[in-house]
């Protein structure tokens, strides 16, 4: 009986054995959690699932393109290298591009033949066609679909300067020497306006576009010229268009003249087939850069006689 | 009052506990992880994003030294040390070009990629960032990121960069401490709450529990608690009610009980009746001689003086005969007062004792004397005796003979024993001798009720009644009384 009631003392209950077990539960699932919660090692893993792999190398002899310096290097190849894939894949010959350090070099590279192929600016075109073997194929369009652009001056919004007559004393930056802007500009619309470049405070060419539109908004120079679609990139942030140009011929895309005729047949057809008003074509075009995202039209030396002559410029005969 | 091993305040505290612990868990991991997810992508962004930036600005040198507007010479390495002097995060960088070959990198030797050279295929050329999260003796976490110096398909190399991650791993560890410290305190500070008010309600209920045990039918009174609106308020009236109805029906019961005493008191009697009869017929038949003599001579006046004389005792005969009848037929209420068992025994033994010498019966007397006196109602104790003396009077139908001993059980109990040399009780039986209406006799010559009265008559004084026998050669009833009521 004493042995009985002893045991039935040192029997533990059945609640202070579940108290037990859930405490043992409780410790083993918080090690556990433990283990797992610090394990932060992780094999090698994509940081970004929305990266895009790079399309595939065509085969055979890479057609070189040139790019005159209007933008930045980096700039020309996040809006161009997609246009040379496009090719690539369009024409089943790899096409690269390769930039110089301004603009005339990428016509001392068409002329030495390091580059078969060049997105030229139009004035830059103007005088080198007389001596160089090049011609034009093909010219962007803007957004109204029309092969033309225009240059225009700007001014910090808040500039009292209203028109190209304002400019009198004021420091004006410039693109490249051989850029269409600034030639207009210079050469044409001061003119025009009874000015001349020594009644303008300083002139000062930078290497590209944007330059010219960053030096402005910092309030170094007074005004600037520049493309109309890199002042577009701007609208808002600002700057004030005081002047426009008229429609100017679209910065030319140029070949060697001895280039294979089927090469430049395939390259014009595959350019001209771009219709963005058309489904799927607005994807393609998304990371070009923006003078070619409504696509290309034919182009001839004939349709830049006309701004030629504007500078006095030789005509091709 | 037994003690309750496993009490419904724990057991409630266990369950509850267990699904609060059990939410809290998985509220605190999920939280945690959660936390964790968020801390581990925040500082992977800022590392991307680090990395992203120091890489657009390597991509723009690079492009710029092939396209000749910047020297090659020491332009990399420069980068490298002036971005890791500004960024002590940063432990290492190297710059791979697209050949796998290292065009800079920084002087530490860091664990994981730092070194390899990625190979064509593995994907380390990737158009897509890759990191890495290691650990190493040395540096200890680092997360690593390998980001390529590509615009779309245009490519120039890859950038390696391995960040501290030992700040993050210890910022991790924290959390989890906190969050499982959090999840401790707010566990115990709930159920020490649950066990306060469970306490409370249980409190009611153990008081309840102990006016269950104190409550004695013999004294009813009002129940002790303050008491609520609520379901124990309820429980508590009920129990109040419950215990007048139990009272009720003790009552109705006790009523009953003294209905099957004197029912089966007056069986008793019918039974006695022809004894009784004859006891009776006796100085009746000798009152009648002596009036017939005295008839004859009534000048005879000390013959005259002799059958007064015998007619008298005669007489008080026939009255001591009907006042011990009238004396066991008469009901009375629960009357305790000191008795002899002794005397109680012979009072009955002189109502048997016609019917005794009629079936031949040997009365053998194994009386204590002296014995102690006892506190009994002598009227019930006459009817057990009565009861069992009747019972050996019937198995024994050819004569035997009945043993009564009483004896004295230590100072605190007499016992009383009645052995016949009977018939007996078959085995089968035993267990049912005492049931109310079970009789092995025939119809008409028992009611079924003597022992199952007898029982509740020694019962009600506290004592016990017990029963052994053997088929054919008899049956002892004991008896143990308490001298004082109860044992």
């Amino acid at each position: 009986m004493q042995i009985r009631k002893a045991a039935a003392v040192m029997k533990p209950s059945p609640s202070l054995i579940l108290a037990a077990v859930l405490l043992v539960l409780f410790m083993t699932m918080t090690m556990l959690v433990y283990r797992d919660y610090m394990a932060i090692a992780t094999p090698p893993q994509p940081a970004d699932a929305t990266a895009q792999a790079p399309a595939p190398i065509s085969t055979g002899d890479t057609i070189h393109v040139g790019v005159i310096s209007r933008f930045s290097p980096n700039l020309i190849y996040e809006g161009y290298q997609p246009i040379m894939e496009y090719l690539s894949r369009a024409c089943g010959r790899p096409f690269a591009l390769k930039l110089g350090s301004h603009y005339e070099e990428t016509i001392t590279q068409l002329d030495q033949g390091t580059i078969q192929a060049a997105f030229l600016g139009t004035y830059l075109y103007l005088r080198a066609r007389q001596h160089h073997p090049i011609r034009c194929i093909l010219k962007p369009l803007n957004s109204q679909f029309a092969p033309y652009f225009h240059s225009v001056l700007i001014v910090r919004s808040d500039s009292p300067i209203t028109s190209i007559a304002g400019l009198k004393g004021k420091r004006l930056a410039l693109p490249s020497p051989l850029s269409f802007s600034g030639n207009w500009l210079l050469g044409y619309e001061l003119a025009r306006h009874g000015l001349m470049v020594s009644d303008l405070d300083s002139v000062h060419y930078f290497g590209f576009h944007h330059t010219v539109i960053y030096q402005v908004l910092l309030g170094h120079f007074d005004a600037g010229a520049v493309k109309d679609r890199v002042a577009e990139e701007f609208a808002g942030k600002g700057i004030r268009i005081i002047a426009t140009s008229g429609p100017v011929p679209g910065s030319p895309f140029i070949v060697r003249k001895d280039l294979d005729p089927a090469l430049i047949a395939a390259i014009t057809t595959a350019l001209l087939r771009i219709d963005v008003r058309q489904p799927g074509w607005k994807d393609l075009v998304r990371d070009w850069d923006a003078e070619f995202a409504y696509g290309f039209a034919p182009a001839s030396d004939r349709d830049y006689d006309a701004m030629a002559a504007i500078f006095r410029l030789e005509v091709k005969p | 009052m037994r003690p309750v091993r496993t009490s419904l305040k724990i057991r409630i505290v266990l369950f509850m506990g267990s699904m609060i612990i059990l939410l809290m868990m998985i509220i605190s991991i999920s939280v945690l992880y959660r936390w964790r997810a968020l801390i581990l992508e925040t500082q992977r962004q800022n590392a991307l994003s680090v990395t992203r930036t120091f890489a657009a600005s390597i991509l723009d040198g690079l492009i710029f030294m092939e396209s000749g507007l910047l020297p090659n010479e020491g332009y990399l390495e420069n980068q490298v040390h002036s971005f890791l002097g500004k960024n002590p995060e940063v432990k290492w960088i190297t710059i791979f070009d697209s050949h796998g070959q290292i065009m800079a990198r920084s002087s530490f030797a860091g664990a994981g990629m730092a070194e390899q050279a990625p190979a064509a295929g593995t994907g380390s050329f990737s158009s897509q960032a890759a990191m890495q999260i290691a650990y190493s003796a040395g540096p200890g976490w680092i997360l690593e990121i390998s980001h390529p110096l590509q615009i779309h398909s245009k490519n120039w190399g890859s950038l390696r960069m391995g960040f501290d991650f030992n700040a993050t791993h210890q910022r991790l560890k924290r959390l989890f401490i906190f969050i499982l410290g959090l999840t401790i305190v707010f566990a115990t500070g709930l159920l020490a709450i649950i066990w306060l008010f469970i306490g409370r309600l249980t409190r009611s209920l153990r008081q309840l529990v102990a006016e269950m045990d104190r409550f004695d039918l013999e004294k009813i009174t009002p129940t002790q608690m303050h008491t609520g609106e609520d379901e124990i308020g309820m429980l508590v009236n009920n129990f109040e009610k419950m215990k007048q109805r139990l009272h009720q029906s003790r009552n109705q019961l006790l009523d009953a009980q003294r209905q099957v005493y004197q029912a089966e008191k007056l069986a008793s009697i019918g039974r006695l009746a022809s004894g009784v009869a004859h006891e009776i017929n006796n100085p009746l038949h000798g009152l009648k001689s002596c009036l017939y003599a005295i008839e004859r001579e009534p000048q005879n006046l000390p013959q005259l003086r002799s059958y007064l004389k015998l007619a008298d005792e005669g007489l008080d005969h026939i009255a001591l005969i009907v006042q011990k009848l009238l004396g066991f037929s008469r009901q009375h209420a629960k009357q305790t007062i000191a008795m002899d068992l002794n005397n109680e025994t012979e009072k009955v033994l002189s109502l048997l004792a016609f019917r005794l010498d009629k079936n031949q019966i040997i009365i053998e007397r194994d009386f204590a004397r002296p014995l102690p006196e006892l506190h009994a109602d002598p009227y019930l104790i006459q009817e057990v005796i009565l009861n069992l003396l009747l019972n050996s009077m019937d198995s024994m139908e050819e004569g035997g003979t009945i043993r009564i001993t009483t004896r004295c059980d230590g100072a605190v109990a007499v016992r009383l024993e009645i052995a016949d040399t009977g018939c007996g009780i078959d085995a089968k039986d035993m267990d049912r001798i005492f049931d109310p209406f079970f009789t092995t006799k025939e119809e008409g010559k028992g009611t079924g009720l003597g022992l199952s009265v007898s029982l509740g008559i020694i019962e009600s004084h506290g004592g016990t009644i017990t029963c052994e026998s053997r088929p054919y050669r008899g049956t002892t009833f004991f008896i143990t009384l308490p001298l004082h009521g109860s044992l």
